[in-house]
């Protein structure tokens, strides 16, 4: 195997070895080089496109994807004070929540881990979130981003009140809305005014990312 | 060859002409007939009694039959074909109750009365004589709800609006109707009196015959005030019925938790028994309930449409084409095709079999991983690595489901006395495949089909309430409802479960 800490993070998070792992990351917490934490911030990026791309080609499943999740999330929160410290910007927030009256949360959380791990600081509303805590949460946090998941049909029409009472109290232009969730599509974002619809929580995230550098 | 052949079913009298040849099975299945073991000859469900014509003895019936019945003409339906004019007795219409433990016992009083299994897919009725206990009449349609959609929630969106629940609630009630009507007119006794009109179903069914504010279904927390028991006047809902009956549906139990599990808990005599019983029927919903005559405990899970073949590339429902059982025999795949016939499409039964061998060939991986792009079961027929992803969500969500009540209850899997499984899915499964692929960790020998549970514990309710004091409604209350939407461990039990048992 390469010496390379940038691979050895890489090989450690897709042969889901946890301990290589943390072993990698805290030799790179120790060198204190805010530019070697960089780089293993973007080599852990760089695996998790690929985890992505095993989970949409039918490799992988739920339980290597939020088990890397985890990982990943645990990786960056080890190394984002070496970041901070260097004045490396946040990528800005992002505030999650499932709408109101469903409560499934798993595909919320794997995205809101994987948002984490690209850089993103995560607030996140929990489950069966009313529209008026979805606008609150938008005024009080400033999030770049707000993100919704629903899979329920019945919930669906929350998802566009939402995006109505944002306007309503001129919070939807200085943030973008993504939604996700296996009752939702493409369409059916475009018809609600939102920015974007995630099929999984790895391309939310590559779309999150994108705007972030915009 | 395939001259038409006539055969007739006692004690309903129905009577059909079909092809020589064609399997009894598949003849008896149209008429609602169950076969708990899927076909397999194992379990003796599908006994019939030859009244008139012939059907040979096959050697292994001599393992389920006594040589006294075999005299008699007990024969096991799904081991033979159709080869000449036959008239036989059907033991499931004889029988009104399926359960081993004890026969039913009733008061026997003169009058007739109807029971329903109101599902979601499919709606059975009975026409009871209350004297005998004996099923004079039986229906069995599919719900014709289901072209707004096969799952409940789309119904129960498109019910939210006026016109829509009124077209649901029409649509299900004429139905019900119109089984109650064929059932009278197949009967010779033109002056029967209908005293009452049971039915049992899951909460969303109970909304819909009973016309009830679906809004408390639409969003969690899915609970509805209106969910107890209910009666309603025959004259509402447009039917003329001979005597005038009470026309009543079963309380459920809360959540999407229906009178249809609270008619499998009196069915399966869970809460008198000193040992913990389980109970669960997995359709796109699982609903579970476990427990013993101290506690029962219950769920209803999203299991998604994997069991019934739904979302499936192949798919189909079971019947003649379908193939409903894999094996591996010399290393290869042998699949059953129902009817025998040129394999169309698999069913929920023959999926999760396929899975089954699929893990011991090493074909499918533990995390449900195939190891070449699709597994070739039979002619076109094949299953894709979305057909295991599907069943894997299915089977992660029961299981968790499962773990979650038997941690409620305190206890193991290994100390559940009996497993049964309901429902058409139920009743076809092979329990050793259910317990490869982890849907259910049981041992096989304490798995055990028991059919139509719902109707068979509505049976149970019309006949013993008087005599036993069983009462469904304190049966209801003593029953809790655990909703797994807010559980701490559920999501990481299922995560768990979506994967395959490594052995
Ligand atoms: C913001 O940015 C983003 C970006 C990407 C985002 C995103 C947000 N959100 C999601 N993504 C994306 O990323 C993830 C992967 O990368 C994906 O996330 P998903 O969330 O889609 O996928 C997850 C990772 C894995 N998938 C899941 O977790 C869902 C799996 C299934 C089996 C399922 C489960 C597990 C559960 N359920 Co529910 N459940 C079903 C599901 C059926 C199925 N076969 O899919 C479904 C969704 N459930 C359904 C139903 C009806 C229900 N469920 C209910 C309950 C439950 C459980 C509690 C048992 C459990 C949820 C546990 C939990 N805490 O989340 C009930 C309601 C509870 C409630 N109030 O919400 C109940 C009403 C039924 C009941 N029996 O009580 C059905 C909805 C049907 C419909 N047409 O609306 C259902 C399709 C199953 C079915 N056909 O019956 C992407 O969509």
């Amino acid at each position: 195997m390469s010496d390379d800490p940038r691979e050895k993070l890489k090989s450690c998070l897709l042969n889901l070895d946890k301990n290589g792992l943390l072993q990698a990351v805290q030799a790179v917490v120790a060198e204190a080089n805010p530019e070697a934490a960089q780089d293993a911030v973007d080599a852990l990026a760089e695996g998790l496109q690929i985890v992505g791309r095993r989970f949409q080609e039918g490799e992988w499943f739920l339980g290597e994807l939020v088990y890397t999740g985890e990982l990943a999330k645990e990786a960056m929160g080890q190394l984002s004070p070496l970041l901070k410290s260097s004045g490396a910007e946040s990528k800005g927030t992002v505030v999650i929540g499932t709408v109101a009256g469903d409560l499934h949360d798993l595909g919320k959380n794997i995205f809101g881990n994987y948002a984490a791990s690209a850089g993103f600081e995560i607030v996140d509303l929990g489950v069966g979130v009313a529209v008026e805590d979805f606008a609150r949460a938008a005024r009080e946090h400033q999030p770049v981003a707000l993100g919704m998941s629903c899979l329920l049909t019945v919930c669906a029409g929350s998802v566009g009140k939402v995006i109505e009472e944002l306007s309503r109290q001129g919070l939807r232009e200085a943030l973008k809305v993504i939604i996700g969730g296996a009752a939702l599509t493409e369409e059916f974002a475009k018809d609600v005014g939102a920015d974007a619809f995630a099929p999984d929580a790895v391309t939310g995230t590559d779309i999150i990312r994108a705007w972030s550098c915009e | 060859m395939h001259a038409p052949v006539k055969i007739e079913l006692q004690p309903l009298g129905t009577a059909a002409a079909v092809a020589r040849g064609t399997q009894l099975q598949d003849v008896l299945h149209r008429f609602g007939v169950e076969f708990p073991c899927g076909g397999r000859g194992d379990c003796g469900g599908c006994r019939v009694r030859v009244l008139a014509g012939s059907l040979p003895i096959t050697e292994d019936q001599r393992e389920l039959f006594s040589e006294q019945e075999l005299a008699d003409g007990w024969r096991l339906a799904c081991r033979h074909a159709v080869e000449d004019r036959l008239v036989l007795e059907v033991a499931q219409w004889e029988t009104t109750v399926l359960v081993d433990h004890g026969e039913l016992k009733f008061a026997a009083r003169p009058g007739t009365a109807i029971v329903v299994d109101l599902g979601t897919t499919t709606i059975v009725a009975q026409l009871l004589d209350l004297q005998t206990g004996q099923v004079l009449a039986l229906e069995s349609s599919r719900n014709p709800q289901a072209v707004h959609g096969a799952d409940l929630m789309h119904r129960i969106e498109y019910g939210l609006s006026k016109t829509g629940r009124v077209e649901l609630v029409e649509t299900v009630r004429s139905e019900v109707g119109a089984q109650i009507q064929r059932m009278l007119a197949s009967v010779s006794n033109t002056d029967l009196a209908i005293e009452r009109v049971l039915l049992a179903g899951n909460t969303a069914m109970h909304h819909f015959f009973c016309d009830l504010d679906l809004e408390p279904l639409a969003h969690a927390p899915f609970e509805s005030e209106q969910a107890g028991f209910q009666e309603i006047d025959p004259a509402d809902l447009g039917w003329a019925l001979p005597g005038d009956p009470r026309v009543q549906f079963l309380p459920s139990l809360g959540g999407f938790v229906g009178s249809d599990i609270l008619a499998g808990i009196l069915a399966t005599e869970m809460h008198r028994s000193e040992g913990i019983i389980a109970l669960a029927d997995l359709g796109t919903n699982g609903e579970l309930a476990i427990g013993n005559r101290d506690r029962i405990v219950c769920a209803s899970t999203a299991a998604g449409p994997a069991f019934e073949a739904g979302q499936i590339q192949m798919g189909m429902q079971a019947t003649t084409g379908a193939i409903a059982g894999v094996e591996v025999a010399a290393g290869e795949l042998r699949c059953r095709v129902l009817g025998g016939g040129e394999p169309r499409g698999i069913c929920g039964s023959g999926l999760v079999d396929a899975v089954a061998c699929g893990l011991e060939t090493g074909l499918i991986k533990s995390n449900g991983r195939l190891s070449r792009g699709s597994i070739s079961l039979a002619g076109r027929v094949e299953i894709t690595q979305q057909d295991v992803r599907q069943l894997q969500l299915a089977k992660g969500a029961v299981a968790a489901g499962i773990r979650i009540l038997l941690g409620r209850l305190g206890a193991e899997a290994s100390t559940v006395e009996r497993f049964y499984l309901a429902g058409a899915f139920g009743n076809y499964v092979n329990p050793t495949s259910a317990r490869r692929i982890g849907l259910i960790d049981f041992a096989a020998e304490r798995i055990e089909p028991i059919g139509n549970a719902s109707l068979l514990g509505t049976k149970l309710a019309l006949f013993n309430e008087a005599l036993e004091g069983d009462h469904f409604e304190a049966l209801r209350n003593s029953v809790e409802q655990i909703p797994l939407g807010v559980d701490e461990d559920f999501q990481a039990y299922f995560i768990q479960e979506t994967s395959f048992p490594n052995l």
